[in-house]
């Protein structure tokens, strides 16, 4: 079932996902501020999860550190911190890492993520 | 045919221009972390040497303005079409000295990162940091890396390498 996320520990952690996958499904294929960038699953990630409040994303980061320290991580580090080059911007990822990764489970977001970011390619 | 590339590699100077960005352009992180920059053709012939005998703080001046002429002239429509990729470079190198009264120079990343999101569609629409971050910072300074070396072969008499990346506009 779509949404049940058993393998995710930590409620915070699992409404990020949840939440995440909500707006990704409910929004347009490219942002709402530039047609020219793919309202891909990573760049909603990243934005359902920076435009929270600091509380809010200690919250999370609380559930990663803690609930879920056996969470495995698929990609490389270059991957996944290519961009990143400050604390705030590692943890920034790391989250989205965690959040596309579980979300790669679910084909209907995996085809739609392809879609879009083939579009804009 | 023009000899190949004997210049600074695109990888060395787009490492240079990350770590600029991350540090922020000012004298002294071009003076740490700018020698790919300064090791350019088209860098040392903008390079006005100060009077001698000159204190560090002088040589560091010297380099940051050269590196800031270059780099001005560079962030323009003829070299980067895409006017979010010049605002992005503007402000989040920074070029620009300062926004709205506020200094830009030697202020933190997200700050520059922020006002580069406020700036860099047209309108009121605001892009987070993080998503000028990964989405746009990376494709800016890509372009700005290809800009440069196509430049210093050019300056050289040289072919541009082959291996440069393709940009789409």
């Amino acid at each position: 079932m779509p949404g049940a996320y058993t393998s995710v520990r930590g409620a915070a952690l699992v409404g990020l996902i949840r939440e995440t996958r909500s707006a990704f499904l409910a929004g347009p294929p490219v942002a709402t501020y530039d047609p020219e960038l793919p309202n891909s699953l990573r760049l909603v990630a990243l934005e359902t999860y920076t435009g929270k409040d600091k509380s809010d994303q200690l919250v999370i980061v609380a559930d990663v550190i803690g609930s879920d320290t056996d969470l495995l991580i698929e990609r490389t580090p270059e991957d996944i911190f290519r961009h990143a080059g400050n604390a705030g911007a590692f943890v920034e990822d790391l989250v989205c890492e965690i959040v596309c990764q579980v979300l790669s489970t679910d084909s209907e977001i995996v085809a739609e993520d392809q879609s879009r970011c083939r579009t804009a390619a | 045919m023009a000899p190949e590339y004997s210049g600074t590699p695109f990888s060395d100077i787009r490492q240079c221009l990350t770590a600029l960005v991350r540090h922020c352009l000012t004298p002294q992180t071009v003076g740490d972390r700018g020698a790919a920059l300064l090791s350019l053709k088209i860098v040392e012939d903008e390079r006005t040497p100060p009077a001698e005998p000159a204190t560090d703080d002088q040589h560091e001046a010297a380099d940051m303005a050269a590196v800031l002429s270059v780099l001005s002239k560079v962030v323009d429509k003829q070299h980067i079409p895409s006017s979010k990729d010049r605002r992005v470079l503007r402000f989040v190198l920074p070029i620009y000295e300062d926004h709205d009264g506020a200094p830009l120079r030697g202020a933190p990343l997200l700050s520059r990162r922020t006002i580069a999101g406020e700036e860099v569609i047209d309108g009121d629409k605001v892009v987070a940091p993080a998503t000028i971050r990964t989405s746009y910072e990376p494709k800016a300074l890509d372009w700005l890396g290809v800009i440069l070396v196509q430049l210093e072969a050019e300056r050289r008499g040289e072919e541009p390498p082959a291996d440069l990346p393709h940009l789409a506009p």
